[in-house]
């Protein structure tokens, strides 16, 4: 326990509330019932066993569980759940200065020296407690050899010794390890959990704290209680006087839930610049565009739950005011649009992890979420000025030439139906092409994969499907399978059209593809002629004024 | 060193005058944000705060530990910087011997650990123990321009100090003076929020010279043309490979802008001085051509910080692809 007491001019030792609050005994710890359960019932019965491993993510308590542990298992009235607190051995430990507890850093002591070191000190008896502890902390960042030196110590250790390794990152710890000590998994804390020891803390602390700003710590906590306390500590220094809502969104550089909304509705009518308005606005204000993306998603995935689960879903956490705001703006949105949009945040997310120009990206990111946007209202503004436009054709029609027309009338609209119908197909078909190559891919059509992968369908005219084909190669390949293809996509879309090839002419590589095609024909004349168009060369001969010589 | 010298950023210092002024100044801090906002600046103020033997919420500058602390001589702060590129155990090892002593003359010793998402997996994680439970005099300052490269361990254990862009007005306020008005619009859209680096953009006139030039030689660049890829790339090669990323951030920007305009939006952008060319070029790329060029560009500049690559085949394959994408 460190001390205190020291300096000069300013008053001194501020210990931060997640020290101070730190359990001293396994009853006191929050959350986490069954490794409290499974310890208290082991004092109880003094089974105690030689070797632990506490593993789970931040903040959840292992390094509090082993020292209250520790505690417990040395009082002279213990083995017990609840340390006196006054004996001897409670006392030093609580100072720091007890010898028969050691903490070691295994992240700063990582290697096989130390090991030898901890080694050399185990045989000591214990002085005034009934074991000797040593807390292993960070335990995964030991090396490999001091891993394996401290295999033989770990399996049998001396009586009276107990080993308390602690770890965020089991995975890195070696399997031969993991099996020579029981191992509890922390999970991490949930909400009710959280905000329930955020209120204890305060009241503890005399201090007055809104529930919904508790609640938002709990939630940026996400799950760590050293993180909640920690945010609830600067709120504290923040605010003076209450704690509300709107200080700990502040405080953290979070974005609030009216600006996520007037966000989303910027996106959904499309209006960019108001949306990058709203991004540099909230960049002025100090957030952060990593969090303004994290909000973001966060927000939208809520608007899809509320949506998809309804009003009263509880895997939604807001108050109700909120979740009618939430409702009101989801009601609007295609859930296509919320999907695309949600998958843009997450690309985002992934890229802003790297990004040394975050803004930019975010900036980016708003005018590709703002197009998506736009796509699917004009593809429905599209489709209702056609049909409006089919209305008043047949109207017009209707009154001019009502009987004279009505059997032509009725075939035009036919086919307009008809183009109507191939291009919602073709549509459905494009968008789904990259489900129909993981399709393919399933069917273990690697082949026929390569060659469609870079083509797209292009329409579709009285059942057949015009596929467009990017190499020659490929072409070539294709029309040798076209049964094949056939096939597999009258089994995928349940459309049984006939594949027609078209090559696609590009600049650039219709010379390479006539290489391919034709080098054994006439080759030698249009390889010149090729070689001779060719940018590189073309320069070369600019540059150096040069000419080709044959051979 | 007092809080007078940051600009910008009145948030931030209202918090950590707020923990001095109430004594609960934590024992660790993250400080967060964009490059060249202040970090680092309000760090030494904060730290100078610390150490002040006179004042309470911020240093006197005139007091022995405050002359001390300006003549970077004071013995209970240190700064640690990345070595070659990152943080290394041996430094945090350093860093925990010198912990266990007390302060010299102040109540408090600060540590500022600079570009801290460049520590080491062992550094960091040797760290941990020390950024939970150091000695009541200890406080340490974490600085980094990208939080998310941290681990979780290192966030959780300390408070969280958000940084953000400088708003244009106060940065161009700030330089008033320093050039003329049109050479300050640029310089403050290119720095986009960060008066460090708009300072040093300033000062350094040969690099604006040279981002002209080369915005000049990208617009005017020939498609179809290797041999025009290949004179833009040998251009950039006698200009210093240093430059090379710079050279990519200004790509980055111009077609940022280029979305806007193709987007109808005519203000904000960065490349003010060459408006008439970007309205030409908005007009010129294939649909979606300036999305993947950007993410191309991102691509590039973040494959140029690995080591053996090979610099010219990424730079000439990022123009060959940008040009593809032109109409």
């Amino acid at each position: 326990m460190p001390n205190l007491l020291i300096g000069g001019g300013k008053l001194m030792g501020y210990m931060a509330l997640y020290r101070k609050y730190r359990p001293r005994s396994l009853p006191e710890v929050v959350g986490q019932k069954a490794v409290v359960r499974t310890l208290v019932n082991a004092l109880k019965g003094g089974q105690i066993h030689h070797a632990y491993l506490l593993c789970g993510p931040r903040g959840t308590g292992k390094t509090s569980v082993a020292r209250a542990f520790a505690r417990s298992v040395n009082c002279h009235e213990g083995p017990t759940p609840e340390p006196c607190g006054k004996c001897v051995s409670c006392l030093r430990i609580e100072q720091g200065s007890s010898t028969d507890m050691v903490e070691i850093d295994a992240a700063s002591n990582r290697g096989i020296d130390e090991i030898r070191a901890l080694k050399g000190t185990v045989s000591f008896s214990p002085s005034e407690g009934k074991f000797k502890i040593y807390i292993i902390d960070e335990v995964h960042m030991l090396t490999k050899g001091a891993f394996n030196a401290f295999l033989k110590t770990l399996e049998d250790p001396p009586p009276g010794v107990l080993f308390l390794l602690a770890t965020t990152e089991p995975h890195q710890v070696l399997p031969t390890i993991i099996s020579r000590c029981q191992r509890f998994d922390f999970t991490l804390h949930t909400q009710k959990d959280i905000v329930e020891r955020l209120s204890f803390i305060c009241k503890e602390e005399g201090i007055e704290a809104d529930a919904e700003a508790l609640e938002t710590i709990a939630i940026f906590a996400e799950g760590g209680l050293r993180d909640a306390i920690s945010i609830l500590d600067q709120a504290i220094s923040f605010t003076g006087g209450k704690i509300k809502e709107e200080d700990v969104i502040e405080l953290l550089g979070r974005v609030d839930q009216d600006t996520l909304q007037s966000m989303v509705e910027a996106v959904c009518q499309s209006d960019i610049s108001g949306f990058l308005e709203l991004i540099h606005f909230a960049g002025e204000k100090g957030k952060d565009p990593r969090q303004l993306a994290d909000d973001l998603s966060r927000y939208l995935r809520q608007v899809l739950i509320i949506k998809e689960c309804g009003y009263d879903t509880s895997m939604v956490e807001l108050t109700a005011e909120k979740r009618k705001a939430v409702y009101e703006d989801g009601k609007d949105i295609a859930r296509e649009t919320l999907l695309k949009m949600l998958e843009v945040l997450a690309e985002l997310n992934r890229d802003l992890k790297f990004s040394t120009q975050p803004h930019l990206l975010l900036e980016i990111a708003g005018v590709r979420l703002a197009v998506t946007a736009e796509d699917n209202l004009a593809h429905r503004l599209k489709t209702l000025e056609k049909k409006v436009e089919q209305l008043d054709k047949i109207q017009v029609q209707g009154k001019i030439k009502e009987e004279m027309k009505k059997p032509q009338k009725k075939k035009e609209e036919k086919e307009t139906e008809k183009i109507e119908e191939s291009t919602e197909k073709i549509s459905e078909l494009q968008s789904k092409w990259p489900e129909f190559m993981n399709y393919l891919q399933e069917k273990k059509e690697r082949r026929l994969c390569a060659f469609l992968e870079p083509a797209a369908p292009l329409e579709i005219k009285d059942n057949t499907i015009i596929i467009e084909v990017r190499h020659s190669f490929h072409h070539k390949n294709l029309e040798k399978n076209k049964d094949m293809v056939q096939r597999r996509v009258k089994e995928f879309f349940q459309l049984d059209l006939k594949p027609v090839f078209s090559l696609r002419k590009e600049e650039g590589e219709e010379e390479d593809d006539n290489n391919d095609d034709e080098v054994l024909q006439d080759g030698e004349k249009k390889k010149e002629k090729s070689l001779r168009e060719h940018p590189v060369v073309k320069g070369a001969i600019e540059l150096l004024d040069a000419r080709i010589i044959d051979g | 060193m007092n809080f007078c010298n940051v600009l910008g950023q009145d948030k931030v210092i209202s918090i950590l005058q707020s923990h001095l002024k109430k004594k609960r100044v934590h024992h660790a801090y993250l400080f967060y944000g964009p490059e060249g906002v202040g970090k680092t600046l309000t760090a030494r103020a904060f730290a100078a705060s610390l150490l002040c033997l006179e004042e309470e919420t911020d240093s006197c500058t005139h007091c022995g530990a405050c002359l001390r602390f300006a003549a970077g001589s004071h013995p209970d702060y240190t700064e640690i910087l990345p070595e070659d590129g990152s943080i290394l155990i041996d430094q945090m090892r350093e860093m925990r011997r010198s912990v266990a002593y007390r302060p010299y003359e102040s109540s408090y010793r600060v540590f500022v650990i600079q570009e801290a998402h460049t520590m080491t997996s062992e550094a960091a994680n040797s760290l941990l123990k020390v950024l939970e439970e150091p000695p009541a005099y200890v406080v340490i300052i974490l600085i980094t321009s990208n939080q998310d490269l941290l681990l979780p361990t290192i966030r959780s254990r300390s408070v969280p100090i958000a940084f953000s862009y400088i708003p244009d007005d106060t940065c161009k306020n700030e330089l008033r003076g320093m050039a003329d008005d049109e050479l300050i619009e640029v310089v403050v859209g290119l720095a986009r929020g960060s008066l460090g680096l708009a300072k040093s953009y300033l000062q350094d006139e040969e690099l604006l010279n040279k981002r002209q030039d080369f915005l000049r030689k990208f617009i005017n660049m020939k498609k179809d043309s290797f041999l025009a890829i290949y004179q833009l790339f040998s251009w950039m090669e006698k200009e210093g490979k240093e430059f090379f990323q710079f050279f990519l951030q200004v790509l980055h920007l111009w077609f940022r802008d280029l979305i806007l305009i193709t987007q109808g939006r005519k203000e904000g952008l960065y490349n003010v001085d060459f408006a008439l060319e970007l309205e030409e070029q908005a007009q010129n790329w294939k649909s979606n051509g300036l999305e993947k060029s950007i993410a191309a560009v991102e691509e590039t500049s973040a494959q140029l910080r690995k080591q053996g690559i090979n610099q010219q085949l990424a730079i000439e394959a990022l123009l060959l692809k940008i040009n593809g994408w032109r109409k």
